[in-house]
Formats: structure tokens, C-alpha cells, sequence
């Protein structure tokens, strides 16, 4: 079996589906493997460029004075471009069968710099700032082979793009490379992928993108006019990523021009800048899903008040945006708008003013929030992240709520990623404001972690099995205070009767003793995922285990990841004694070894109990670690 | 991955079909699981399933495979088109979380199989017509020849070179970018 050549054994269909996918030299290569693989490669139907250039100046610097030294450098480098030059002009000529794929990338472990010499420059003709007087990438897009492409991949990739997106910064500049004016095949482009092109597109080539059904563009630089006249041009387009876009102002710009004038010159907008920001407004008609990530503006630094975004997409089904909270305004209604992933990032220049303790600023930050999620209330499936405190974000006092909460009357999963200092009460709040928000949600899940910045200096020179105990000791600690309260909050609950502001009660301020109407009807599942930290004894994720296991009435499944095995053996232990202690009366009926779930079923008490609806006279919920995602069905 | 909930059977009762495999063995999948497959779709509308589908082609435990890949597409799919009206509720729950976790990282994970497997996988979407699922395993043997010589990949997949020396040098001299 090991033996055999199944790869041969394939028919001539798969094994060109398989070099379709093969970078050209690659693929043209398997022409020697063996008799059976031939000339097959030439009618894969696609030519996959790529090349890693290396950093030029890393070997010419040093000995810039010695020119032999540079010399070779530069011819080395000359020998690489010119080489694959002729490769990919090689590579398109030998297509025997019309090329649907052309994908072409350019790697450098330099900076951008080195992949602008390798496109632009010549031999010939190779000062650092001169003009451009190679075009490596047009000359592909031109070739006679590429006039029928569908699918258009151009990324031109530098040593730190992989980890840019994970950066959480807004792009501040322009990053496009190659000057992208035209497009090799209107008619029957159906993907277009760039990355680090300028995108300076004139109207008349974008007249037909008929079946243009994708677009994604990374670190690349448009005029929103240009954008939009993309969009308008492609009557179909249904899936649109934008990430670390950068609207530029200007069209016609040289990159290099453009990348000194926006590198060198830092613009400072006053953060209190009371005049209306200015809007970036677009229009995407046919499209279902859009990714809105880390984009910026020209001329607008990265804070709060920076630039507006308004969208205009009626066929919106799938949204993802991350980027600073800014004013964000869905123009027209998006009924099919189901599912909705937001991440804010913080404001570089908030964080820095925070302790000043601006409450304008705060302020203003919890009203773009809430007026941002206003935009999707029709949504299913929401998940925030939220870089900012929770309590940055939670509306507190009547007056707050009733100006800011919204109702998201369809959605039935939430998820929530927040920090929120370890001695906050305000940040329960916002999770009480969520809850209220979304009466029929289904699916929670909440990751919390807390932001320890006095506490890190001391925590860091702590050995870790010093801190397991001191978790297990502070663990217990608070169990004892949990069980001491156990009374004092049935007490309270009682008292408070209804719809009273609690939130002074111990247990969790802003939610405990109130109503929520997904926690009576709706609430199957919740998951927690938070880190016992060792600075406090009554962590806000193990409240939020035993409020659930009181209060939701009809849980069948409680996740909990803290972190700390030996914690989550600790939770189970006591899951049962904290519903018992309210409301109902819970009985530990099963313990499964293997998946490590603790099954309990929950008997109401009717005179206890006369808001419960008694049509579920048994409910039994499931107290299993996070990170296993087998779910469980229990109902007949 | 999750298992269908039972909601999802009780909604699409009237529409489950049932593959047969080659060691035959019955598996019941929802009909938008198996319309992925073009081939089943097409004996679907020529009204040919009752019975169950015979796939004389597909061992059992690839067909487990085919059926994890089409239920979590299928779910996904449904997502996207947002036909709520023959969904149950926890059949949509299941298609939130679908959204909410990466359909990549899902076939990230699918893939994650010995190579025997892989050509299996491929020879059965090929066979069934699911497209998604044979560009993703004909992707997975194509990056795996990614920056590899000739003779490392003869190496690899076991391929004997019946070319004599004086035509491989042809090749190569024709073809001379490909190697340099």
C-alpha cells in the first residue's frame, strides 16, 4: 500500500485540478517526474507566480563603500528579478488551456522598499527614488494568457504583513506597492485578491465586472470615489473584504511619493474636536457579506472622532467590522442582517487620557457604542469584542439605559469579549445591559479577563505553583463568602420583589435581583471562559457561574473554562449547592468521567417558585469544561 | 463536531436520505447535507433515492469523513441564504455557531489526515461532485509539492521516473526556468 503511486494513479482531470493549484516552476517542473505526467501542467488552466526576493541592502549597506561589494549585490538582485521576469512570461506563453487563475506574489524578509525596487527598478536604471521604469506586475496582467482570468490574486507581501493584522492598529498610511490602472479581463474577472496594490482604477475598466462575485483588498490604498465606482460596476458582487484599506484623498499619486508624504508628515486633530468628523460613505447593493477591518483615512489619526462610516448595503447578511468605535450609520434597513461580529478597538490616545479621568471622553465612548450596535438590531448572532473596559461600555442609571439600550429582539446567540478591572462593579453592568437587550438569546457566551496593571509587577514574580495555591486558598475563601451570602441574597431577592435597583447588592452589582426575560424563557446554554486572578478572592466569572445556575431557568449546559483545572473541579462541586440554595432545588443525578460533566436536575419549588412557568416542571442542566464543544442532547 | 440536534432531524424529517456505502453501511443525512454532492442531487431530482443511494465507490469510513464535511458546509450554506423558514430553532443555532466559528478552521482540522486518506477523499469528491470539497483536498496535495524538486517529489509520492536520462535532459532543456 505504502508503496504505490496513487498520485500517478489519478486521471488526467484531478491531477490538472491538483496543478492548478501548483506554483508554476513547480508545475511545470512535473514535467520530468514521469512519462504519465507530460506536458499536463500546461493546460492546468492556471499560472501561480511567486518568488521571495531578498533584501537588497541587507548584504550592500554594510560595505557601501566597497562598490565590487555592491555591484554584486545589485546584480544578484537584478539576476533574481530578471529571472523571474522571464519565468512568468515563460510560465504564461506555455498555457495550453485558457487561464482562469493567475495568482502573483512577491515575498521580501525586507520592508517595502525592497519589493518596490524589485517591480520598479532596472539594471539599468536603479537609484533608490528615481522613477519607476519597470513594471513587473503590469507586464503579467497585460500578457495575451491573462485576458480571461476569473480568479486575480496580486499580493505583494513584506516581513511584517503576517503579523499586521494582528496588530490592532487602524492603517495610518498608504501601503500600496504596485500602481494597479487597469484590470486584465473585465468580463470574466470573478475574484479579485490584492494585497498592497493602489488601487487607481479609471471608471472606463471597471465599465463590465459582470461576474465579479469577490473582492478583497489588504493593505491596499482607493479614493472612496474609486471604490465606489468598483462596487457600481459589479452588479453581483456578494462578498467584499476590506482590510487595512487606506482612503486616500488623492488620486494619481506615486506609491513613493505618496509613502514620504504621509510617513514624514503626522496629522494632529484636536481629540475634542467638536465639528462633525467627515463620512466615508459607500454603497454596496448586491452584497451579503462584509468585512470592514483596521481600514483608516488620510489625514485622520487614529482616535474615536477620527472619520464617519456610513453603509449602504440592503442585501447584507454577514458583517464583520474591527476597527476604533466611530460613528457607523447603516443607511437603509438590512432585514436579512443575521449575523454581526464587531471588535472596537481602544483609542491609543484614550488610553493615555483615561487616567485623566475625562468623563467627556468617557461618555462619548459609551454613546458611539451604543448607537453603533443600534445599526443591527435585526441581527441573530451577535459577538463583540470590546478592547475597552466593560464599564467603558455599560449604561448605568435609568436615564442612560432608557436613552441608549436598544432591543435586539432576534438574537438568540451573544458572545462578549471584554477586560474589566478586577475591582469593577460597573463592568457586571454592562453584561446586565446586554442581557436586557436581547430577551430571546439562546446562546450565551462570555470571556471576561481582567486588566491587572498594579497588581502585574508583583503577580510576574510569583512562581506559578505558588499561585495555584494561592488560587485554591483565595478559592475557597470565597466559596466561604459565597455560602455566607447564600442566605443574605434569598433575603434581599425576596425584599427587592420585582423590578428594584439592586445594585447594591454583594453578589453582583447591576444584576443580581433583576429580571431578565432570556433568563426566565430562553437561555439553553452559557459559556464562561475567565482567568481567577490572584488579586481577588470574589471574581466576577465565578459570580457569574453561580448567578446563571440560580437564575437561569431553563439551562441545560453551563461551560466554564477559568483557566485553572483544579478550580473548574471546585465549580462543580458547588454548582449544586448554589442552585439548590435559590429557587429551586437542584440534585446532582450523573457525573460522566470521561467528559467530565456534572449533570444536575432542578425541581422548582412552587411556592418558592411562582414566576417559573410550570410547563417545564424538570430541568436538568450540564456543568462541562469549555473546551470540549461536544454537545450533548438530552431532550426527548 | 457537533451533532446534529434533534431539532434539526424533527424539521427536515420528511427530507433525510439514506447513502449506502461500498461495505454497506447505512448513513441518514438531511437532503441539504447530501444535495452538496451534485451526483446525489441529480438522482434527487430524477426521483431515483427511495431505498436508500448506493455509493459502490465509497467506503464507510470515508463516507463518515464526506458527511462531517458536508453537514458542517451544508449548515454553513444554509447561514448564508438565510432560509429561515425550514430551519428549527436549534438547527439555526447550530448555523450561528457555524458563522461564529471559522468555516477554515474547520477544514484546517478536516485535513489533518494521512495521505492514503486524502487521495481517498479526493477519488470521493470527485466522485460525488463536491466541489468545495475537492478543490480543498486537491489544494492540500498541491501545497504539499509546494518548493519541491523533481526528485523530491517522486520521493514523496512514490513515483518511479520511466524517462531515460537523455529525454529528462530534453525536458529540461526545453523547459529550463522551471528548474533554475
Amino acid at each position: 500500500m505504502d508503496g504505490d503511486d496513487r498520485l500517478s494513479a489519478l486521471s488526467d482531470d484531478l491531477l490538472r485540478r491538483i496543478l492548478h493549484f501548483v506554483p508554476s516552476k513547480e508545475s511545470a517542473s512535473t514535467s520530468v517526474l514521469s512519462r504519465r505526467w507530460g506536458s499536463l501542467w500546461r493546460s492546468s488552466g492556471a499560472v501561480n507566480l511567486s518568488v521571495r526576493v531578498k533584501e537588497r541592502s541587507s548584504y550592500s549597506y554594510q560595505y557601501y563603500e566597497l562598490s565590487s561589494a555592491r555591484e554584486a549585490a545589485d546584480d544578484a538582485f537584478f539576476s533574481c528579478q530578471e529571472s523571474f521576469a522571464a519565468a512568468a512570461a515563460a510560465a504564461l506563453a506555455a498555457a495550453e488551456a485558457p487561464v482562469s487563475r493567475l495568482t502573483l506574489r512577491v515575498d521580501t524578509d525586507g520592508n517595502d522598499s525592497v519589493i518596490e525596487q524589485f517591480l520598479q527598478h532596472s539594471r539599468d536604471r536603479c537609484t533608490y527614488y528615481g522613477d519607476m521604469v519597470g513594471d513587473v506586475v503590469g507586464d503579467v496582467l497585460s500578457h495575451d494568457a491573462a485576458r480571461h482570468v476569473e480568479h486575480l490574486r496580486v499580493a505583494l507581501v513584506e516581513r511584517l504583513d503576517a503579523c499586521r493584522f494582528f496588530s490592532d492598529r487602524e492603517i495610518g498610511q498608504n501601503a500600496g506597492i504596485h500602481s494597479l490602472f487597469f484590470l486584465p479581463s473585465a468580463e470574466t474577472l470573478r475574484v479579485l485578491d490584492l494585497t498592497r496594490c493602489e488601487c487607481d482604477l479609471a471608471p472606463p475598466a471597471l465599465a463590465t465586472l459582470t461576474r465579479l462575485a469577490t473582492l478583497r483588498l489588504r493593505l491596499c490604498s482607493i479614493q472612496p470615489d474609486d471604490l465606489q465606482a468598483l462596487l457600481d460596476a459589479a452588479p453581483d458582487l456578494a462578498t467584499v473584504h476590506l482590510e487595512s484599506v487606506f482612503f486616500k484623498l488623492n488620486r494619481n499619486l506615486s506609491p513613493v511619493h505618496a509613502y514620504q508624504s504621509n510617513h514624514y508628515h503626522q496629522v494632529h486633530v484636536d481629540v475634542n474636536a467638536t465639528a462633525e468628523p467627515p463620512v466615508v460613505g459607500l454603497s454596496f447593493r448586491a452584497v451579503t457579506t462584509l468585512v470592514l477591518a483596521l481600514c483608516g483615512r488620510e489625514g485622520q489619526g487614529g482616535h474615536v472622532n477620527g472619520w464617519a462610516i456610513e453603509v449602504d448595503a440592503p442585501r447584507l447578511r454577514s458583517f464583520v467590522y474591527k476597527g476604533l468605535l466611530r460613528r457607523f450609520l447603516l443607511r437603509s434597513a438590512a432585514p436579512d442582517l443575521a449575523r454581526v461580529d464587531l471588535h472596537f478597538l481602544e483609542d491609543q490616545e484614550y488610553r493615555c487620557r483615561r487616567h485623566y479621568d475625562d468623563d467627556y471622553d468617557k461618555e462619548r465612548v459609551r454613546v458611539l457604542f451604543w448607537q453603533f450596535v443600534h445599526n443591527f438590531t435585526s441581527a441573530r448572532a451577535f459577538k463583540l469584542k470590546v478592547d475597552y473596559d466593560l464599564k467603558d461600555i455599560a449604561a448605568t442609571g435609568e436615564a442612560r439605559r432608557a436613552k441608549l439600550l436598544c432591543a435586539f429582539p432576534n438574537v438568540v446567540h451573544l458572545e462578549l469579549e471584554g477586560v474589566h478591572w478586577p475591582t469593577s462593579k460597573t463592568a457586571a453592568v454592562a453584561i446586565a445591559n446586554l442581557l436586557h437587550c436581547c430577551p430571546v438569546v439562546r446562546d450565551l457566551m462570555l470571556n471576561l479577563s481582567t486588566t491587572v496593571l498594579s497588581q502585574s509587577q508583583k503577580g510576574s514574580n510569583y512562581g506559578w505553583s505558588f499561585l495555584g495555591r494561592k488560587d485554591k486558598l483565595d478559592y475557597n475563601k470565597s466559596l466561604d463568602r459565597f455560602m455566607r451570602r447564600t442566605s443574605k441574597t434569598r433575603n434581599t431577592m425576596e425584599d427587592s420583589s420585582g423590578d428594584g435597583d439592586n445594585d447594591d447588592v454583594p453578589d453582583i452589582p447591576g444584576l443580581s435581583g433583576r429580571s431578565f426575560a432570556c433568563l426566565q424563557s430562553s437561555l439553553r446554554r452559557v459559556s464562561l471562559q475567565f482567568r481567577l486572578d490572584n488579586s481577588s478572592s470574589s471574581c466576577l466569572g465565578v459570580r457569574l457561574v453561580k448567578f446563571f445556575a440560580n437564575n437561569a431557568k431553563v439551562l441545560e449546559e453551563m461551560c466554564v473554562d477559568s483557566g485553572n483545572r483544579r478550580l473548574y473541579e471546585h465549580l462543580k462541586l458547588n454548582v449544586e449547592r448554589w442552585a439548590t440554595s435559590n429557587l429551586t432545588k437542584a440534585c446532582f443525578q450523573h457525573k460522566d468521567p470521561v467528559e467530565g460533566s456534572w449533570e444536575f436536575s432542578r425541581i422548582p419549588i412552587a411556592s418558592l417558585d411562582s414566576t417559573t412557568d410550570v410547563e417545564r416542571s424538570t430541568t436538568c442542566f450540564t456543568v462541562l469544561p469549555l473546551q470540549r464543544r461536544t454537545r450533548i442532547d438530552r431532550e426527548s | 463536531m457537533a451533532s446534529a440536534g434533534s431539532g434539526d432531524e424533527k424539521a427536515a424529517a420528511a427530507a433525510m436520505i439514506t447513502l449506502i456505502s461500498s461495505d454497506n453501511e447505512k448513513f441518514e443525512v438531511t437532503e441539504a447535507t447530501a444535495t452538496l454532492s451534485q451526483t446525489i442531487r441529480h438522482m434527487i431530482e430524477d426521483g431515483c433515492t427511495d431505498g436508500g443511494v448506493p455509493l459502490p465507490n465509497v467506503t464507510s469510513k470515508i463516507l463518515a469523513r464526506v458527511i462531517e464535511y458536508c453537514k458542517k458546509h451544508a449548515t454553513a450554506a444554509a447561514g448564508e441564504e438565510g432560509s429561515s423558514s425550514s430551519f428549527s430553532d436549534a438547527a439555526f443555532l447550530e448555523v450561528d455557531r457555524a458563522f461564529l466559528e471559522e468555516l477554515e478552521e474547520f477544514d484546517d482540522a478536516f485535513l489533518e489526515v494521512d495521505r492514503a486518506t486524502l487521495f481517498d477523499l479526493i477519488l470521493a469528491a470527485n466522485y460525488l461532485d463536491i466541489k468545495g470539497l475537492l478543490n480543498l483536498t486537491c489544494q492540500k496535495v498541491a501545497d504539499s509539492v509546494k518548493g519541491k524538486t523533481p526528485e523530491q517529489i517522486r520521493e514523496m509520492y512514490n513515483i518511479v521516473n520511466d524517462l531515460t536520462p537523455e529525454e529528462e535532459a530534453e525536458i529540461r532543456r526545453e523547459t529550463q526556468w522551471a528548474f533554475e
